[in-house]
């Protein structure tokens, strides 16, 4: 018997959810892929920051999370995330860039890089617990979610992140589409040489699109807060499947991220429901179908739903 | 090149008497030469695991994000198919003592008499060291096999994908096979964990590590030998040349696909033996486990030391665990300074250090040397006759 209440709540509601998440996160790692070509893997840790800058906040203002006060927060998770990912790019990717360093190389260095900012973090949360005695690991923010009467937590928490994540997509959209520093920006992603000989300063272009990247990782960091315990690891967990999701989405577009995300939660949900629990696998192999369809799409097509799209459009 | 390759094997063969020796038979306080007992025997593995990252990484530029699987497929031909083996051979003796067949009800034997059962086959392996041998060899041979397969299986990818698409796949791959296999009981016990049989189950206490770091100890030197015998050769010289240019390398009539498949093959059953002797000393394995994070404490230990440098590969492992060391050893007065736990302390140190030693010293520790093949000393000979 096909239960509406139920597939709303075991299958709709949490593939909303999980697919805002990834899909947030996807539109900062796909544009940093697009911007100066590194799969980045500390972007999951751009998420981490996001999740501890309101916790430390929201501690140090109200002493604990109340319900709504997230939101508060968001412009702060978003500075916090804008001001790591900047430092980032100032500090270690533009000058190995000047260098010549290859993808490779880049990689190892945003490896180093999530080493450098999950100790970081780590510490200042022991320092935190020891001299505040705030319990500052699997802490969850969902207690911080708006209560609206009639609708439980992760329903809202659905309607939320979906208004959050489409604000930012249409903010993008009028920023890259409607602006002159869109036009400026797109420019120097598609032909940088040709960018810089028109006298755009790139380098700058590069610097204020990873503010973006930062912001909106950050904010992505609450959500992820509201569904995962926050740890150190919070975003360095979920890393494996933002890769998956900007990898399907085509790595070449922001768009193509969102629906890759969407692609991942609605397909490890879907997955759990009706192939896993009828089997009677274990529910943590849901985590294998994503991989298995990014394995499928990088030995098939490689160029992703963003380059099937733009191949359709050439023919 | 012989030479020079022999030259340097010597000398890691004396490095490892010497440290050998001032672990096991020297006036040194006990606790001191327990902890280097530990240390040096995971020196040696991981030199067999960073040795052979090397090859892919520093000799032909691949970007090998997924090594941690192949130390996963060793843990699973040691404690998935090798203990099977010797709980088959055993099954008998196995039944008399407990009543039940152990690989009857397989979930059962995971859950409730693992340990029981194994310490019953370490008795009987005890009595019967060969077989112990026979097991332990077999356990290795087996993991190198599987893992030089599933090394050949990547080369197919490997031959379509950018640099960057591969590694994402490499690494997406480990954490899938993680993800499988862990979960899956028969395989390994999956949550449980796999309790393994000790090969040597005839020698107790320093004389198990004494034993473990002369097998592994003897693995790191064959390793050595081995790749750098081809690092120094002209395959190695065209493992470069591919890493360097892929077009020029392919105008010179090297082919790109032949070599891919035989470095991938030959690391990655080397880095199935790293993994097989860890399970072993472990005598324990738990396959969700195998995280990420490994392939990376590789990379990081290899960048340390300087890559394409089969001697960088080894000071980056020691390097790695002196630092780790004194952060143990100063654990506790840090934790006063810091007010937390010191192993975060190492993941902000190492993470610096990656990206201090990419931006200012590229080459790491030890830098690459020109290759010596025969030909070249061959060339240098002829021209300092006719000089002369």
């Amino acid at each position: 018997m096909f239960n509406m209440y139920d597939f709303l709540n075991n299958v709709v509601i949490p593939a909303i959810v999980y697919s805002n998440i990834y899909a947030l996160a996807s539109i900062g790692l796909t544009m940093t892929y697009i911007t100066t070509k590194i799969p980045s893997f500390a972007h999951g840790d751009l998420a981490a920051v996001g999740a501890y800058a309101t916790f430390y906040f929201l501690y140090f203002l109200f002493g604990g999370i109340k319900p709504g006060s997230v939101y508060l927060a968001m412009p702060i998770a978003a500075l916090a995330g804008a001001a790591v990912a900047y430092l980032s790019y100032i500090g270690v990717f533009k000058p190995m860039i000047r260098r010549g360093a290859s993808v490779t190389v880049l990689m190892i260095a945003s490896f180093g890089l999530h080493f450098l900012i999950f100790g970081i973090l780590a510490i200042l949360d022991s320092i935190a617990q020891t001299v505040y005695g705030w319990s500052t690991r699997n802490y969850s923010f969902s207690t911080g979610e708006v209560q609206i009467p009639g609708l439980t937590q992760s329903e809202v928490t659905a309607i939320t992140s979906s208004v959050v994540l489409l604000l930012i997509l249409a903010a993008l959209y009028y920023l890259l589409n409607r602006t002159k520093f869109g036009v400026v920006m797109r420019a120097s992603i598609d032909n940088a040489p040709l960018a810089r000989a028109l006298g755009i300063d790139v380098e700058r272009v590069y610097a204020i699109s990873w503010l973006i990247i930062g912001a909106v990782t950050g904010i992505a960091g609450i959500y992820m807060g509201m569904i995962f315990p926050v740890t150190e690891e919070l975003g360095w967990l979920r890393l494996p499947l933002i890769f998956v999701a900007v990898i399907v989405g085509g790595l070449s577009s922001i768009y193509g991220g969102v629906i890759g995300g969407y692609i991942v939660g609605w397909s490890m949900v879907l997955g759990f429901n009706y192939i896993l629990n009828p089997l009677n696998l274990p529910p943590e192999y849901q985590l294998a179908i994503p991989f298995a369809i990014v394995i499928a799409t990088l030995l098939l097509a490689p160029q992703g739903i963003a380059g099937l799209i733009a191949a359709r459009r050439r023919t | 090149m012989i030479r020079d390759v022999l030259a340097k094997t010597v000398a890691l063969v004396i490095a490892l008497v010497v440290v050998g020796a001032l672990a096991f038979a020297s006036p040194l306080p006990k606790d001191v030469r327990v902890l280097l007992q530990n240390i040096e025997v995971y020196i040696a593995i991981y030199g067999i695991y960073v040795i052979s990252l090397n090859l892919e990484v520093g000799y032909l530029g691949l970007p090998q994000f997924g090594k941690v699987m192949f130390l996963l497929i060793g843990a699973i031909a040691v404690g998935g198919i090798a203990t099977k083996l010797v709980l088959l051979i055993y099954q008998n003796a196995i039944f008399k003592a407990m009543g039940a067949y152990p690989l009857a009800k397989i979930s059962d034997y995971c859950m409730y008499y693992q340990y029981s059962v194994t310490s019953l086959v370490n008795q009987m392996l005890a009595q019967n060291p060969a077989l112990g041998l026979g097991y332990f060899l077999f356990g290795v041979a087996l993991a190198m096999v599987l893992s030089a397969g599933l090394g050949v299986l990547f080369a197919y990818p490997a031959i379509r994908l950018r640099e960057d698409y591969l590694g994402i796949l490499l690494l997406v791959s480990g954490e899938f096979l993680r993800v499988v296999t862990y979960y899956a009981t028969p395989v390994a016990c999956g949550v449980n964990g796999a309790v393994i049989p000790d090969p040597f189950a005839w020698a107790l206490g320093e004389t198990r590590t004494l034993v473990y770091f002369i097998a592994t100890s003897a693995f790191l030197i064959a390793t050595f030998l081995v790749f750098d015998a081809i690092g120094n050769s002209p395959f190695g010289r065209a493992l470069r040349a591919i890493r360097d240019s892929e077009t020029a390398a392919a105008v010179f009539g090297k082919d790109i696909v032949k070599f891919r498949i035989r470095v991938l093959a030959f690391a990655s059953a080397f880095a199935g033996l790293a993994g097989a002797l860890l399970a072993y000393y472990f005598d324990y394995t738990i396959l969700g486990t195998y995280l990420p994070i490994y392939t990376f404490i590789g990379w990081t230990m290899l960048i340390l030391g300087g890559l394409g440098n089969n001697v960088g590969a080894i000071v980056g492992v020691v390097v790695y665990y002196i630092v780790q060391t004194l952060l143990d050893i100063y654990k506790n007065s840090l934790q006063a300074v810091l007010h937390a736990d010191p192993t975060y302390l190492a993941y902000a140190i190492f993470g610096l250090a990656i990206i201090l030693v990419l931006m200012y010293r590229p080459q790491g520790i030890v830098p690459e040397k020109p290759v010596k093949t025969i030909d070249l000393n061959k060339v240098r000979e002829r021209i300092q006759r006719k000089i002369k």
